[in-house]
């Protein structure tokens, strides 16, 4: 059984004063002066993400484009020395050049 | 508090001036008195309400059940309120303060008789334990129902009950007390 309710009356806020602090309210809710944390952060947020996307897309096609580029041949041993060209089929075809081979190559 | 709060919530986030000034009229009181309980200084218990109110029209949409507007907002003054008592670093053993009202219409002699009880009853609640002044000042001065400030408190009916009575034994033997002694 709970004792009865007791008057708190005198304790609470006034017409005036409570008139006062709603006004007070809703006009500092309309001018937005208390801003969350998370709704600043959400501000800073949108443009920080955006400027990261770009630089991503920068990114990625950048080191994307060399692999698009055809390739030259690979060198062979006969390039890398830089041998005459009937020297390299020699290699090639793995034979010692014949006094033909040498007179028709000859170049003087 | 038996109008449609949610529905209140709805339209203050669809724009409505009107459903927000509602809104806040029907909380203020209840902002005010958790503020009181927690910081026993009217004035900073004015303060505190009316930052918390304005925080939760800022973030309104957060509010994950409008239905239960009052109990989402009595955790953000309650929130509010003790980062006030940290930040001023007022310790919990100090006496609620006088409250000086704007004058009534009344008389003089009624504006005394008032004040004086009004004096009484400061000193009785501020004696209180916090949960009891809450449970208190939001059922007897604000109308709660137990239902209501057990979800806003975080405890199950019975408790709110329990501690309503010996709020109300203890408030009543304070001024019991307090009249002897005059």
């Amino acid at each position: 059984m709970e004792p009865d309710p007791i008057d708190l009356g005198p304790l609470a806020l006034n017409d005036l004063r409570r008139e006062r602090m709603v006004r007070a309210v809703l006009a500092r809710a309309q001018t937005g002066t208390v801003r969350s944390p998370l709704g600043v952060l959400a501000g800073w947020a949108r443009p920080t993400l955006a400027a990261a996307a770009v630089i991503a897309a920068v990114s990625i096609g950048t080191l994307a484009w060399p692999a698009t580029r055809p390739q030259p041949a690979p060198l062979t041993i006969a390039d890398g020395l830089r041998l005459p060209e009937p020297a390299a089929d020699w290699i090639a075809e793995d034979r010692s050049p014949s006094e033909a081979d040498l007179l028709e190559s000859w170049d003087p | 508090m038996t109008e449609d709060v949610a529905l209140l919530v709805e339209r203050t986030l669809g724009g409505d001036p009107g459903a927000a000034d509602r809104l806040v009229r029907l909380h203020m009181g209840a902002a005010y008195a958790v503020a009181l309980a927690v910081t026993r200084n009217p004035h900073e218990a004015e303060d505190v309400a009316q930052d918390a109110l304005v925080l939760a029209l800022e973030r309104l949409a957060e509010c994950r059940e409008p239905r239960k507007f009052g109990a989402w907002l009595v955790r953000i003054v309650r929130n509010r309120a003790f980062n006030h008592r940290r930040y001023l670093g007022i310790r919990a053993a100090e006496p609620l303060e006088n409250v000086d009202a704007a004058p009534s219409s009344a008389s003089p002699l009624d504006d005394t008789e008032r004040a004086e009880l009004r004096d009484h009853l400061n000193d009785a609640v501020g004696e209180l334990p916090q949960t009891q002044r809450e449970v208190l000042l939001l059922h007897d001065l604000e109308g709660w129902k137990h239902r209501e400030i057990g979800e806003s408190l975080g405890m199950p009916e019975g408790t709110v009950r329990y501690h309503l009575f010996n709020a109300r034994r203890a408030v009543r033997g304070r001024l019991r007390a307090l009249v002897g002694e005059e």
